[in-house]
């Protein structure tokens, strides 16, 4: 039940964005990839989504995805990316419902099951009272919640998401956080058959790219924090999010401080060079 | 057994007896194929009839689809026998023959219109639409294509054509006969001195070789210096061209004149006007030359008498 | 405010939904087909029944039968294909013609005409149209095969477009007679007259497997909705839905536009009003957009028969007519472009 990526090198070009990584992730963890702008954070994602030409593998549960067969990994990895496009002013529910697509076989119409993990989804994103609105008369933020609930609608052991949260109001961005990391932690959460087979299968994998570091840092299992397309450190969020790490890679002076117990990181001065 | 509606001297298009036999192969219901087969044993009693004799039974009923097609039916064909011509065919400005065709039903060139008049021989010409033509062809009707003609030797031959196909050779015979005399009598007058004579259509557009328009000319003594220079069939005209040629004769056809319209602005350009005064102006109707009948020499005569000095 | 209860899925919105507005259009067609054979049209106008009894078979099933099947299916696969390529580019513009098809194969009925293939009997005229689409598909798939991406092939599309339609202009100018070009002319403005059985059984059998082709990509069509990406994500290969799409669409409408010349409009307005109606989603437009075709085109066809006494007007201009206005009306009533 791990999602590995062995010497995964993603190239636009001439430009390398990616440089060999090898990473193991496994389900319960909600993983928050951190790092500067164009450290390679999204092509990692993209890779380990399976989305994006690169040099390496990646299996999950020992499979490479290229071996599979592309419902099987759409069942299996839902992604969400940074900007996602939507074209047709479809109604929220109908958005989200797409998710079930890859459960759904040619020609059928939505089971009891794709229902239910519709409605679960919008629940989980508290963008239930949305449901019968068409998506072009939402907020930015109303739209975003709606797009990630249709990819917790895949119900899919690994979730991978690209800046979920950049356009939500503060309120919102905790339920999300606290959102994924129950996600992550239950079990039982995901449609996939093998999850009461495996003794050890907990929960979900979730990945998030995130830049907000106080979020990562209290709700994230873990931390992979990327300069220049490496790896730079792998770990707990507060041995990963230091304050000499942040000023070297982020080059921001920050305020490192604990608030009733949880970590609270504030970008405070940019380092001049 | 494919029928010959051609006379023996030209041989019958290969889509005509292609269309024949295919009628005989879809024929669709047996109501057609038995009408068809007493229209083709009417039509054979016909053929066989040795020219001269009177007819042992009624003439084929004919229906026409295309301009050109009327004309030639209501010139060769006994009132009683034309069931129904196009509409075009009643428009003076199109037809030669409009006050004769007013006479008779006007039909708009589908299928189903003709059924209604139940023909037995459609006239239609080699541009008539070709859905139409392969429709009729498919339900039984024989339909006589007429290409356009090129010529004047092409108005005597689509006369015998026609002739033969409604069921009066004899007449057609003797159409082509005086087509010939005139013919005749139109080359012996013409002028000693050939003029140089350019045409000029509605929208700049002029007569090359192998046109009934140029052939006529040629028949009546007058050079086209369009056809000289080259043009085959038809094209556009330049007025340096027309002015460079310094043609003493200029032919103008007319074509709804008293409609004003963009072709016919051209006829008023200002080179044109000067050439014009330099030389003869000869007006030839549009009709004249839009399809060949024996009609159509009348403008040979036209041309002649313009070109004499 | 978190929801708590969980909100019943409302009936109405599911496929069936679609279902029922396809059966509503299917139920429309008939009319107008039912309608179509006892209209007729003779030198006086419109006609009511199947003539005299002698020739009402033949009427029935040599005339009327075929122009109605035709307008059903030709109707029918201009309005499944619009329908398709509006979800394929998600872009509420997009018309069956955009990929050349229809250009290619007017190009080669054009060509047919040109050399006096045209006769009366040979089938060259509808062959000279497919081989022209054909082509058109083969020059679309050299010019933007190897990329795929959606703005090449709008472009490859419009690059076609153009040079059909100028090689077009070419044979006009070098037409053999003006009959010829005008008969060229006509065609091009697209017509049901006079078509017969076998025009039917020419183009059922490019229709048939292009309409499968379209029908398969329908939840590739939903997916794009997302864009590519999340497409991918969902299992969906872009470039597979794609060429489906195309490729169906270059089959069925070649083999349309090669039996009745270019007929535009439908294939964009009939996906038009019934978008609204399927909640937008790609997928369930495209068979009530068969059916909307179908009927619409039906209907125009009835309004041709129906005109007073004269030559008959040709299917294209109705089209185009109806066209128009309903454009005016998309501009004049415009919404916001939707969130990208």
């Amino acid at each position: 039940m791990t999602l590995v990526a062995r010497d995964v090198s993603v190239a636009y070009g001439a430009r390398v964005a990616l440089k060999p990584t090898s990473v193991e992730l496994a389900r319960g963890e909600l993983v928050a990839l951190v790092g500067p702008n164009g450290a390679g954070k999204t092509s990692l994602l993209k890779a380990l989504a399976g989305l994006l030409p690169h040099s390496g593998t990646v299996a999950w549960s020992g499979d490479a995805l290229d071996s599979l067969a592309p419902r099987v990994r759409a069942r299996a990895i839902a992604y969400l990316p940074q900007t996602p496009a939507l074209h047709w002013p479809l109604l929220a529910r109908e958005l989200v419902a797409l998710g079930r697509l890859p459960h759904r076989a040619y020609g059928a119409a939505p089971g009891d099951a794709d229902r239910a993990a519709t409605s679960w989804a919008l629940e989980q994103t508290e963008t239930a009272g949305l449901a019968e609105r068409s998506v072009d008369r939402l907020s930015t933020g109303e739209r975003a919640r709606v797009l990630l609930a249709r990819a917790l609608a895949v119900r899919a052991p690994v979730l991978l998401v690209d800046e979920p949260i950049a356009m939500l109001d503060p309120y919102h961005q905790l339920q999300v956080m606290a959102m994924l990391r129950a996600y992550a932690s239950a079990p039982q959460a995901t449609d996939d058959a093998d999850a009461s087979a495996a003794p050890d299968a907990r929960g979900a994998l979730v990945v998030a790219v995130l830049h907000d570091l106080s979020l990562a840092a209290r709700f994230c299992t873990r931390v992979l924090l990327l300069d220049e397309g490496v790896v730079v450190d792998d770990d707990r969020p507060e041995r990963v999010l230091n304050a000499r790490a942040l000023e070297r890679h982020y080059r921001v002076e920050p305020i490192v401080m604990t608030h009733e117990g949880e970590p609270l990181i504030l970008p405070w001065r940019r380092l001049e060079r | 057994m494919p029928l010959s509606l051609s006379p023996p001297s030209r041989s019958p298009r290969a889509t005509r007896s292609r269309a024949t036999r295919r009628a005989e192969d879809s024929r669709p219901s047996s109501l057609a194929r038995r009408a068809s087969a007493v229209r083709a044993v009417a039509v054979a009693l016909l053929v066989t009839s040795a020219p001269g004799a009177a007819p042992a039974s009624p003439l084929p009923s004919v229906a026409s689809i295309n301009l050109c097609a009327d004309q030639l039916v209501l010139t060769l064909a006994s009132p009683e026998q034309i069931l129904t011509v196009s509409w075009l065919a009643a428009d003076p400005e199109e037809s030669m023959l409009a006050a004769q065709a007013k006479r008779y039903p006007l039909n708009y060139g589908t299928a189903e219109e003709l059924l209604r008049f139940h023909p037995d021989v459609v006239i239609a010409g080699a541009y008539t639409n070709p859905f139409t033509r392969a429709l009729l062809a498919r339900l039984g009707y024989p339909v006589v294509e007429l290409e356009p003609e090129t010529s004047v030797a092409d108005i005597a031959a689509n006369l015998k054509r026609v002739a033969f196909a409604i069921g009066r050779p004899e007449h057609g015979d003797a159409l082509a006969a005086e087509l010939r005399a005139r013919e005749d009598r139109i080359a012996a007058a013409r002028p000693a001195h050939a003029p140089a004579a350019v045409v000029v259509r509605p929208g700049g557009f002029t007569v090359g070789q192998h046109s009934l328009a140029d052939d006529i000319m040629t028949l009546a003594g007058v050079r086209n210096v369009a056809a000289e220079q080259g043009l085959d069939r038809w094209g556009s005209l330049s007025m340096e061209t027309l002015l460079r040629s310094r043609p003493e004769l200029i032919v103008l056809t007319g074509y709804r004149a008293s409609q004003s319209s963009l072709a016919n602005a051209t006829l008023a350009h200002p080179a044109l006007r000067r050439v014009r005064e330099a030389g003869r102006t000869a007006w030839v109707p549009a009709p004249y030359w839009a399809c060949g009948l024996p009609e159509s020499l009348d403008s040979a005569a036209l041309l002649e008498r313009a070109a004499a000095p | 405010m978190t929801e708590l209860a969980r909100v019943a899925t409302p009936a109405s919105r599911e496929p069936r939904g679609a279902w029922h507005l396809s059966g509503a259009l299917a139920v429309l067609a008939l009319a107008a087909a039912a309608t179509s054979l006892v209209i007729g049209r003779s030198s006086s106008g419109p006609t009511f029944g199947f003539g005299g009894p002698e020739i009402a078979s033949i009427v029935l099933t040599e005339i009327r039968l075929p122009r109605t099947l035709l307008a059903l299916l030709v109707g029918g696969t201009l309005g499944l294909c619009g329908a398709a390529l509006q979800g394929l580019l998600r872009n509420p513009l997009a018309e069956p013609g955009l990929l050349g098809a229809s250009s290619g194969a007017a190009f080669g009925a054009v060509l047919v005409f040109y050399f006096g293939l045209a006769g009366a009997d040979s089938l060259a005229l509808p062959a000279g149209a497919v081989v022209g689409s054909l082509a058109a598909l083969a020059a679309l798939y050299a010019l933007a095969g190897k990329r795929g991406d959606f703005l090449t092939i709008v472009l490859a599309g419009i690059a076609i477009n153009a040079f059909a339609a100028a090689l077009t202009s070419l044979a006009l100018n070098f037409a053999p007679s003006p009959y010829a070009a005008l008969e060229i002319l006509f065609w091009m403005l697209g017509s049901l007259a006079d078509r017969s059985l076998v025009h039917v059984a020419l183009a059922l059998p490019l229709m048939l497997p292009g309409w499968l082709l379209v029908i398969s990509a329908a939840r590739g069509l939903d997916a794009l909705t997302l864009g590519e990406e999340t497409a991918a994500s969902l299992g969906f290969d872009a470039r597979r839905t794609q060429w489906l799409v195309i490729g169906g669409t270059a089959l069925a409408v070649g083999g349309a536009v090669a039996v009745t010349g270019v007929v535009g409009f439908v294939g964009l307005v009939v996906p038009h009003l019934l978008r609204g109606r399927v909640g937008h989603h790609p997928s369930r437009l495209l068979v009530p957009s068969f059916f909307g075709g179908a009927a619409l085109t039906a209907v125009a066809d009835i309004a041709i028969r129906l005109m007073p006494p004269g030559p008959e007007l040709k299917l294209g201009v109705v089209t185009a007519l109806l066209g128009a206005p309903f454009f005016l009306n998309l501009i004049v009533r415009a919404r916001p472009a939707s969130a990208a």
